[in-house]
């Protein structure tokens, strides 16, 4: 295994020819996995955090069928690896594909095996010895009630942007896509039609209903190329990014106020099957058609930053733009939720934990694949903003073709064509660009080019639907976290059974993340540039305070010679995002363009500037119309530097919550603050059955 | 050979509705007649009901990015 794992690999590294098959990839990410979960995650299960299969576990101990039920080792594999696996590890391979697959690759899987896979087992642990206790709390337990309730903030500011950056994604991927919209469109009445059935006409039959629906959605993707093709219909469902983000704040609130059984929860199982679904359909797809990789090895001229789609360095940039996939703190709040209340064997963890999280990372290898099958020119005009390539086809293939990536405007057309849609350019967000990659492999499988259109829509679908679910949920999650903040201030906010207080709960958290979308489409370098290193950032910060708790239970629990296991990790995250978090923050440098597009404080310094010149050129203007564009223009600047000076401002508070997590781990560590080990008493299997 | 699908299918609930983090309604039958036989039990429907309104309305986060 180890040998054809090293000969894949090394040929990846050593071929310079024009294309190497996607199947050395696959066969080289295989073998590493398969080497990490048998020697290092065992390595980590029976040595460092010694799971005991005769300790009951919370399922055993709380034992009441409906939370705490012992679960099937394989169902809840499947269960966790759904809930962990969204949008995230689709759309961070992409974007990094910018440099290269070959760096994209090697932190995919080093950092899947070695600090991902790590980090979620090391917290689903830390929660199944803890009857299930979530994140904050345990950190709260742990590491003392102030540095808990500053990283619960943290929390609620990293949810909000999650939120936003992925509400920007279905944005960007719907906007000027009459198909793509109708067919999203129709998911909503198809989840409500499944909630009735299994609320009033066949109560509690989930797996009936989802076929039932997932017949439908066919039905909607077949219909919406028909809606595309009808120019009244299609005028109906075509919108500009802008529209769309205020849709989607509307949609978010009202659905987030609607009871759960109607809307959210249907739509949920379906997005899950689909989800579980695709993944497998599209590993087989991958290996029968075993596509040819057309994306250079490494893409040396952008490792300095100055590449198109993303901000910033390979180092600390690449490390963040791929968050999940490689390690993500949002993994610490599943694995600290749902997942340990149902694990039958504590043994289970390693598989559950540590086998989900490699499963994710080669869910991000997929995608990786999927950007670098593509022709590099059509890549970076998918995935450029207008401000840097231009909007129309000649023009993008021209300065696009100058960088190297020699294409021509009768590509990008017919690539346009085949998948049914009226503009490919600028789809930045990664969506459209794994669905493109999804149909050039699936229509060699099935249904030839005409059936293009249809696998484009269908990946966008699959990526929308659980983007939509994510909103939903994580709407929900806010509310009840600000009602609990307010709840501090005046008592009847934190009753969460009140209506009121829960409509305006809500109201402010989808202001919170709906102020972060809107602000990120307005934007000219389209939003996913500068945000979703943002969102990198803040999530991997929260897995390095994952990691930091991690430490400091080993140490408490008396193992600080395997403490390396979760501090080689936090370690290099840590440094990666502070070191990412403080180029965010530096002032402008002159001269210096990759620097000034990184740092939100740049970007509102040169803001501020353009103010003050578009004002002092207003008094020598004349002409009506172009005083009244002038006007415009300064107040879009206004707006982007307002956003900016916010962003900012977030980034340094994320900064500081996570220096006083290493401070009071650190304190632990050395001995300094004594806080106990908050561990649930051991209970014996044999003492529960006897009883 | 319908009675074996039937049955197979009745069976399917308890991996299917796990798997989309539902307690399946099969398992908290047998639990209710192992542990509290006494007990009235929920119906299917007000069951399921209550387990979306607890998975959802409990303020965890259960679905990632």
């Amino acid at each position: 295994m180890a040998l054809i794992g090293a000969v894949c690999f090394g040929y990846l590294a050593l071929q310079n020819g024009e294309t190497v098959s996607a199947m050395y990839l696959v066969v080289a990410a295989v073998c590493i996995y398969a080497i990490g979960y048998r020697f290092y995650g065992r390595f980590i299960a029976y040595k460092v955090l010694e799971l005991d299969k005769n300790r009951a576990t919370p399922a055993m101990v709380h034992d009441d069928g409906r939370d705490f039920v012992p679960t099937n080792k394989s169902v809840l594999f499947g269960h966790h690896f759904a809930a962990i696996a969204g949008a995230g590890p689709l759309v961070g391979p992409i974007l990094a594909a910018q440099m290269g697959y070959l760096p994209s690759m090697l932190w995919i899987l080093v950092g899947g095996v070695f600090a991902g896979a790590v980090h979620d087992f090391v917290v689903l642990f830390i929660s199944s010895r803890r009857d299930g206790r979530s994140l904050g709390e345990i950190i709260k337990d742990e590491l003392g009630t102030f540095t808990g309730s500053v990283a619960m903030i943290a929390i609620f500011g990293i949810m909000l942007i999650i939120i936003a950056i992925l509400s920007m994604v279905v944005v960007k991927a719907l906007a000027h896509s009459p198909w793509g919209l109708f067919t999203i469109s129709m998911t909503i009445p198809i989840a409500i039609f499944m909630g009735i059935y299994m609320r009033y006409i066949r109560p509690g039959r989930v797996g009936e209903a989802s076929v039932i629906g997932f017949v439908l959605l066919i039905l909607a993707i077949h219909y919406g190329s028909v809606v595309a093709l009808d120019p009244i219909w299609a005028a109906r469902f075509t919108f500009e990014a802008t529209t769309l983000a205020i849709i989607m704040m509307a949609y978010g609130f009202i659905a987030a106020i609607l009871p759960v059984w109607f809307l959210l929860a249907p739509r949920d199982y379906l997005s899950t099957f689909l989800k579980i679904g695709v993944i497998l359909l599209m590993a087989i797809a991958i290996i029968v058609v075993a596509p040819d990789l057309q994306m250079p090895k490494m893409n040396s001229q952008y490792f300095d930053g100055s590449g198109p789609v993303f901000a910033g360095g390979l180092f600390p940039f690449l490390f963040i733009t791929i968050a999940c996939g490689a390690i993500s703190g949002f993994h610490a709040l599943i694995s600290s939720g749902t997942t340990p209340k149902m694990l039958e064997n504590e043994t289970h963890a390693l598989p559950v934990g540590y086998g989900s999280m490699l499963m994710e990372s080669a869910v991000a290898i997929m995608a990786l694949i999927t950007a670098t099958i593509l022709h590099p020119g059509l890549y970076f005009a998918i995935n450029s903003s207008p401000a840097i390539i231009g909007t129309d086809v000649v023009t993008v293939a021209q300065t696009i073709s100058t960088w190297g990536f020699t294409i021509s405007p009768e590509e990008i057309i017919n690539l346009t064509k085949n998948i049914g849609e009226q503009t490919i350019l600028s789809r930045t967000g990664g969506a459209p660009t794994f669905a493109i990659g999804v149909a050039l492999i699936l229509h060699e499988l099935f249904g030839g080019i005409e059936m293009m259109g249809f696998w484009y829509h269908f990946a966008i679908l699959f990526e929308a639907l659980f983007i939509l679910t994510a909103v939903d949920a994580g709407t929900r999650a806010c509310r009840f976290m600000v009602q609990d903040i307010l709840g501090n201030v005046y008592k009847p906010l934190g009753n969460t059974n009140n209506y009121l207080a829960g409509i305006i709960a809500t109201a402010i958290s989808v202001i919170g993340w709906g102020y972060f979308l809107y602000q990120g489409t307005i934007d000219p370098r389209g939003g996913i540039y500068s945000l979703w290193p943002l969102f990198g950032v803040s999530n991997q910060m929260l897995a390095g305070m994952a990691l930091l708790l991690g430490t400091a239970v080993l140490f408490k629990m008396g193992k600080q010679k395997y403490a390396w296991v979760t501090v080689v990790p936090a370690v290099f995250v840590l440094t990666a995002t502070l070191y990412g978090g403080i180029l965010k923050i530096l002032p402008f440098k002159e001269g210096d363009r990759v620097h000034n597009a990184v740092s939100h404080v740049a970007i509102a310094q040169i803001q501020a500037k353009k103010i003050v010149e578009l004002e002092a050129k207003i008094l020598t203007l004349t002409q009506e119309d172009e005083i009244v564009k002038a006007n415009k223009d300064i107040s879009l600047a206004q707006q982007i530097k307002f956003s900016n000076i916010l962003n900012a401002i977030l980034c340094i508070f994320f900064m500081i919550s996570t220096i006083l997590v290493i401070i009071a781990t650190i304190g632990i560590c050395i001995g300094r603050i004594k806080i106990p080990l908050k561990e649930s008493p051991y209970i014996h299997v044999d003492s529960l059955k006897k009883a | 050979m319908f009675s074996k699908i039937k049955a197979f299918y009745e069976k399917s609930e308890r991996f299917f509705h796990p798997l989309v983090g539902l307690s399946s309604y099969d398992k908290y039958l047998e639990h209710m007649q192992r542990n509290h036989p006494d007990k009235q039990v929920q119906s299917r429907g007000d069951f399921f009901k209550e387990c979306i309104e607890r998975k959802y309305n409990s303020g965890g986060l259960n679905k990632c990015c």
